[in-house]
């Protein structure tokens, strides 16, 4: 197995405060792989690292083998990194079609891009419904859609995820994980998850990482990490 | 349960800003620091009188003059910087100062009132109009009050123009006398203002004014009052859901403004002895915004700091002649650059970091520019 | 009464295009860009140097060609040329070292009015005080004596058109419908339309931030200066002076409109073209005050104006 992602050591502060110490963390070719932890853990800005909305401060980040810290973020679109941000950020003036096609904004083939869009709303049926609507407008769910389904656009080979279940009704989170897993495995995409809701993300990915303060407490098989005591009473909400 | 319940051991996250509110509400009492008043009061009554008077006799009024010129735009800038505590810029207070101005002038002329009452009744007049345009404008925030309040100054002249049978129109009224001395029992308490005198005698009510003003605001901002703005310049949603009347919190504050805006106004058409439309125009409003800022908006004292370095700078600029607007904005500019958050953000510690972070390892920079952010 | 209509529409198409710049500059930055009434000016006098003296060794008259004299519209594009690289550089230079460095959003607004200054003294400085104005384009006027539609209002008999308003205005309206298109229909009008709703978002969906928040800069400052070219030869003049109230009344446009909003600033400048037209008929010299006025009364009921963003 190939590793797609590879961070390895990454450091990163918010003015003087650190927010990432020493995180090392791998997706290979192909997997979903979670990352679960607190609120304020540190998860999001792991995100923001590897498409760097943030640089790091130390450490390596290498996609497809290649360095890639350093890089603008929309450099890491062009190579295949796409990511759908905490808390739904449609654009929310432009319609559905419009927010979709942004998505494909650093894509030049028209023929390519209508397939992509084709498949989108093949996966996505009810924003074909809401084609031409103003996407403010929508609810948190179809955002939430929305938002995964213009990340697709890109046509990624990595698709970073944060918090999609995030104010979605249990019904709607298990469609968002049932769509992950189609993505996952129909679009040939390696997916690194970041979910509050632990139970969804280690059901559905291969490996997980558990991150706490600022570094990685835990890592290991999702499967294993499910019947993990520690995660258990810590992330599981389980009684012991 | 979709949240899980957070690990008491991890530093609990920093989402909630209820805790933050409590601690501004609660802050710790104000160290008045007395000593500095006392060498203030030393070097404004004293030390700088003494030193003008060493000077050629044919320069002093002009000096005077200029400081007296500093004393008054700093209370209109105290008054911008106390909105800028409610959480709003204004760009407005020239139109107050211009509305004090005229309230004194005519109040004087037309009848005949001494210049001294007419002082704290411009002061009113202006809490008046402030209470007419704060009450519906304090709902705007961020850009829309900075541009409706600059809008303001413009219609303040417009208003001028346009009742010339109170104002003067255009012409302004120009024959604004000396303030006349006031007896109690016999006793002189405040002297005649003289053709003489009378730049020396203004030099010591304005910075009397100015100290009362910063006085008050210091007593202010100590407040309850002040520290429930505070919050409100964080958290507007947050200080209303604990029960505050923001529409009174905000308007208090604003008046209290509009008030120092309509003295200034009044000190101004006395030192000058007459009114005009474009006494205070759009510029000084802009200026007081920019002293604000530029002294620094965290500190009491940047409202004070700021009028001193750029009026000062501006008066050097006098100097050259049609190059001065030119030059003033050069160094806004640069300035700007260099010290973005005001003269009072720069600490001996902050500028040491600095100078360590420019030798050695760099801090890890923004990259994306955080302000569209929906909060 | 036509005549006040046609008047209203064609101040309304000349102030949504200083609104539309106004409001791209601050939709993308968050920036109030205090010294956009002066680059109006600046674009205006860009325009009267290039009609009046042409570029130093070629006189304006060699862009006679059949007879129609192209120096005008030359004049135009230079002056939104100039323009648009000095916004550029206001960017690059300016605002951008500024946001990044400051911890306040608001201290853009110190660098704005700093530039605002500067270019005031500048103009001053280079053009003086006088009125400069320009011949008219064309000569000729639609003139009719019309039956009074409501003949209870004065001022509905006659209607007066000079040919070279009707040209400017026709000018004036391609310009928007231009501008329109082009942010709905070109990659950089979808990438900066895209930046004014979310920054971040767009910047993950690949665009590029820097570029296009400068193009957007740019695109509006060369929106102020054409209109001060426009507004240069379809009224009297354009003094070096008159800068700072040309902001003011973008400002009453874009909060009437909503500001960061393209449809907004758009009809805030009809409406506002049209308020001045009627007022200056029926209220004369009292226009701006009442409009002030109606002003605050309807941001009191509707405080992000008809079509902003309600966080505005
Ligand atoms: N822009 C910022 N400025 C300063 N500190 C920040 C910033 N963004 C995040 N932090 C801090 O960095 C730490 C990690 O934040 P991060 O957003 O990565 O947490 P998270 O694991 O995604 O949490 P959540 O589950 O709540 O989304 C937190 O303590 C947070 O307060
Ligand atoms: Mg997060």
């Amino acid at each position: 197995m190939t590793k797609i992602l590879d961070l390895q050591n990454i450091e990163l502060y918010y003015d003087h405060v650190y927010a990432l110490r020493g995180v090392s963390i791998e997706v290979n070719e192909g997997e979903t792989v979670a990352l679960i932890g607190a609120n304020g853990a540190g998860k999001s800005s792991i995100l923001r690292a590897i498409t760097g909305l943030r640089r790091i401060k130390s450490g390596q980040i290498e996609y497809k083998g290649e360095k890639i810290n350093g890089l603008p973020p929309e450099r890491l679109v062009e190579m295949g990194i796409a990511m759908v941000p905490e808390g739904r950020r449609v654009f929310p003036f432009m319609t559905v079609r419009d927010n979709l096609m942004m998505g494909a904004f650093t894509r030049h083939n028209k023929a390519e891009i209508t397939q992509t869009l084709e498949m989108v709303l093949a996966r996505f049926p009810r924003l074909k419904e809401r084609y031409h609507q103003a996407a403010g407008t929508m609810s948190g769910g179809e955002q939430q859609m929305m938002v995964i389904g213009r990340a697709l656009m890109a046509k990624p080979k990595l698709l970073l995820l944060d918090e999609p279940s995030l104010g979605v009704a249990p019904k709607l989170v298990q469609d968002i994980a049932r769509s992950i897993v189609a993505i996952n495995r129909d679009e040939k995409v390696s997916v690194l998850l970041v979910e509050q809701n632990s139970r969804m993300a280690l059901s559905i990915s291969e490996r997980a990482y558990v991150l706490a303060t600022g570094s990685v407490a835990l890592a290991g098989k999702s499967k294993e990490m499910r019947d993990d005591a520690r995660v258990q009473q810590l992330y599981l909400g389980g009684e012991l | 349960m979709e949240r899980f319940p957070s690990n008491p051991n991890l530093p609990s996250p920093q989402r909630g800003n209820l805790s933050n509110l409590s601690r501004f509400v609660q802050e710790s009492r104000p160290t008045w620091p007395w000593l500095g008043t006392v060498f203030a009061l030393i070097l404004l009554f004293f030390v700088i009188p003494d030193f003008i008077a060493s000077m050629r006799p044919e320069k002093q009024g002009l000096i005077y003059y200029q400081f007296t010129q500093i004393a008054l735009l700093s209370i209109a800038a105290a008054g911008v910087w106390l909105t800028f505590y409610i959480g709003r810029i204004n760009i407005g207070q020239g139109a107050l100062c211009l509305v004090g101005a005229y309230v004194s002038a005519i109040v004087q002329v037309k009848l005949d009132v001494s210049y001294w009452l007419t002082i704290p009744l411009a002061g009113i007049f202006c809490v008046l109009v402030g209470i007419v345009i704060g009450w519906p404008i304090l709902r705007l925030r961020g850009v829309y009050f900075a541009m409706i309040t600059l809008i303001l100054t413009e219609v303040a002249k417009l208003v001028v123009l346009n009742f010339p049978i109170v104002t003067n129109g255009a012409r302004g009224i120009t024959n604004i006398p000396l303030p006349e001395a006031v007896t109690l029992f016999g006793f002189t308490i405040l002297p005649e203002f003289t053709a003489d005198n009378n730049r020396m005698y203004f030099y010591f009510l304005s910075m009397f004014v100015m100290v009362l003003t910063f006085i008050a605001l210091f007593r202010l901002v100590h407040s309850r009052i002040g520290r429930l703005c505070k919050s409100l310049q964080q958290n507007e949603e947050l200080a209303s859901s604990l029960g505050v009347n923001l529409v009174l919190l905000r308007l208090i504050p604003f008046c209290i403004s509009c008030f120092m805006g309509g003295v200034a106004g009044a000190l101004a058409a006395g030192v000058q002895h007459n009114v005009g439309p474009s006494i205070f125009t759009v510029q000084d409003s802009v200026n007081y915004m920019l002293y604000c800022f530029m002294g620094g908006l965290g500190n009491l004292f940047g409202p004070l700091v700021g009028t001193v370095i750029l009026r000062m700078g501006w008066n050097y600029l006098t100097a050259a002649g049609d190059y001065q607007l030119l030059f003033y904005a050069i160094a806004l500019i640069i300035l700007m650059l260099i010290i973005p958050n005001g003269v009072m953000s720069l600490s001996p510690v902050r500028i040491y970091q600095r100078v360590v972070g420019w030798l050695g390892n760099r801090r890890p920079t923004l990259n994306t520019v955080p302000h569209n952010r929906k909060s | 009464m036509e005549q006040v209509v046609v008047n209203g529409l064609f101040s309304g198409a000349q102030y949504s295009l200083i609104a539309l710049g106004l409001t791209l500059i601050f939709g993308l930055m968050n920036v109030l860009n205090f010294a956009h009434g002066q680059m109006y000016v600046l674009g205006g006098l860009v325009t009267y140097t290039i009609v009046t003296f042409g570029f130093g060794f070629i006189p304006p008259d060699a862009f006679t060609i059949f007879g129609i004299d192209f120096i005008f519209p030359i004049a135009l594009i230079c002056a939104g040329m100039v323009l648009a690289i000095l916004g550029a550089l206001f960017e690059k230079l300016l605002f951008r070292t500024v946001i990044r460095r400051s911890k306040r959003d608001e201290s853009t607004m110190l660098l704005a009015a700093a530039t605002a200054f500067l270019l005031d003294a500048s103009l001053l400085l280079i053009f003086g005080e006088k009125l400069h104005s320009v011949p008219d384009l064309v000569d000729g006027i639609i003139s009719t004596d019309l039956e009074p539609v409501f003949p209870a209002i004065p001022f509905s008999d006659s209607f007066n058109l000079p040919y070279y308003k009707l040209l400017l205005g026709v000018i004036a309206f391609v310009m928007i419908l231009l501008f329109v298109a082009g942010m709905r229909f070109t990659r950089p009008g979808r990438a900066m339309r895209a930046l004014a709703q979310d920054r971040m978002a767009a910047q993950l969906m690949g665009v590029n931030v820097g570029r296009y928040t400068m193009i957007g800069f740019a695109v509006g400052a060369m929106l102020a200066g054409m209109t001060g070219g426009l507004l240069l030869a379809a009224s009297g003049g354009i003094q070096a002076t008159e800068g700072g109230a040309k902001s003011i009344l973008a400002f009453e446009m874009i909060m009437l409109g909503g500001a960061g909003v393209t449809g907004g600033a758009i009809a805030g400048g009809f409406i506002l073209g049209m308020m001045q037209s009627v007022g200056h008929s029926f209220l004369g010299n009292f226009t701006d005050l009442v409009i002030f006025a109606a002003l605050v009364v309807f941001l009191s009921i509707r405080p992000q104006g008809l079509m902003g963003k309600p966080w505005g």
